[in-house]
């Protein structure tokens, strides 16, 4: 991560809305392996889309709490397919959503707007990372994390196989 | 964690108690009492039981279980979702899904056809209520503390029906 103090400011150059964003999922965001009948695939939630604390988020140089994901042009551009963000977490499930949808979020009532703001923050380990945040809120709120289960999708399920 | 607090109430249960709320009480259609005794002579959910025993569970994930790193379970964020459960009791009426916030905290969650609620108990703050109404797409995000519907909601989204 990041050692120094980093502006959050949407990019819409840098990540397009035809970007799609990827996010890591465990067993342990969702219920757990139990909760899930043998053979079926696990249920995004809202808790898979939660920012980091406010205390990591410092850590890492973010003035305010924000999600990682991994962006998909940076990915293609470097010649890796989705799978790579699990090359370490061979456990864990692979989630996206569009970016346009994220900046253009609206709650249940489908009128409300919560947009989220994206950015590249690249790391050692992982150069096709970002990071989004709230626009209307200084932290997200189980209204926009539900929203964006709602537009999320499975790129890699978890199947209680 | 919850090996001492939760875990404890657990082994406190009378053998009685464990007994009929197995899965044949269950089936036998056995009406649960309104107000669950914790710790002494009386009944326990089976749903409750299972609650505290994936709560442990979960307690045994070391810092950065999800890839993104999140913190291990609180004892005391822990404790207080348990104790918020027991004391509901009466009105949840299925299983909830729980799962581990990204900083240490616990979720509860229940879906119904009629609407959806979440519990989020994360450490040094109040448990936070997530509810939304899936027939009128209506949301509602506040303080347990300060949700004189609770019970009402509680009802509606663990419905089984």
């Amino acid at each position: 991560m990041p050692g120094r103090a980093i502006t959050l400011e949407d990019d819409a150059d840098a990540v397009p809305d035809e970007a799609i964003l990827f996010r890591r999922v465990a067993w342990d965001k969702i219920g757990g392996r139990g909760k899930c009948p043998p053979g079926a695939t696990g249920r995004l939630n809202a808790n898979c889309f939660t920012d980091w604390p406010q205390e990591a988020a410092a850590k890492a140089g973010f003035p305010r709490p924000c999600m990682s994901v991994g962006v998909s042009t940076v990915l293609e551009e470097l010649g890796y397919p989705p799978e790579k963000m699990l090359e370490d977490y061979p456990e864990c499930g692979l989630a996206c959503v569009n970016a346009g949808a994220l900046r253009n979020l609206t709650r249940a009532d489908g009128s409300t707007r919560c947009p989220q703001g994206i950015m590249l923050a690249p790391t050692e380990k992982e150069p096709w990372h970002g990071v989004v945040f709230d626009l209307t809120s200084e932290r997200r709120g189980g209204a926009a994390k539900t929203a964006i289960a709602a537009a999320a999708r499975w790129v890699i399920p978890l199947v209680n196989s | 964690m919850t090996s001492m607090s939760i875990a404890s109430g657990l082994r406190t249960v009378p053998r009685s108690a464990e007994i009929r709320s197995n899965v044949t009480a269950m089936s036998s259609r056995e009406v649960l009492p309104a107000t669950p005794v914790w710790g002494k002579e009386g009944l326990m959910s089976s749903w409750l039981l299972n609650t505290a025993r994936r709560i442990d569970e979960l307690s045994h994930l070391p810092d950065g279980w999800d890839s993104y790193g999140a913190g291990s379970l609180k004892e005391e964020t822990a404790d207080l979702l348990f104790m918020l459960l027991v004391r509901l009791n009466s009105v949840i009426q299925s299983e909830p899904y729980i799962s581990l916030s990204g900083e240490g905290g616990l979720v509860a969650e229940w879906e119904s056809a009629q609407s959806s609620l979440e519990l989020l108990a994360n450490p040094r703050e109040e448990v936070m209520v997530y509810y939304c109404d899936r027939v009128t797409n209506h949301e509602w995000e506040m303080p347990a503390s300060r949700c004189d519907r609770l019970d009402k909601w509680l009802w509606r989204a663990s419905s089984t029906v």
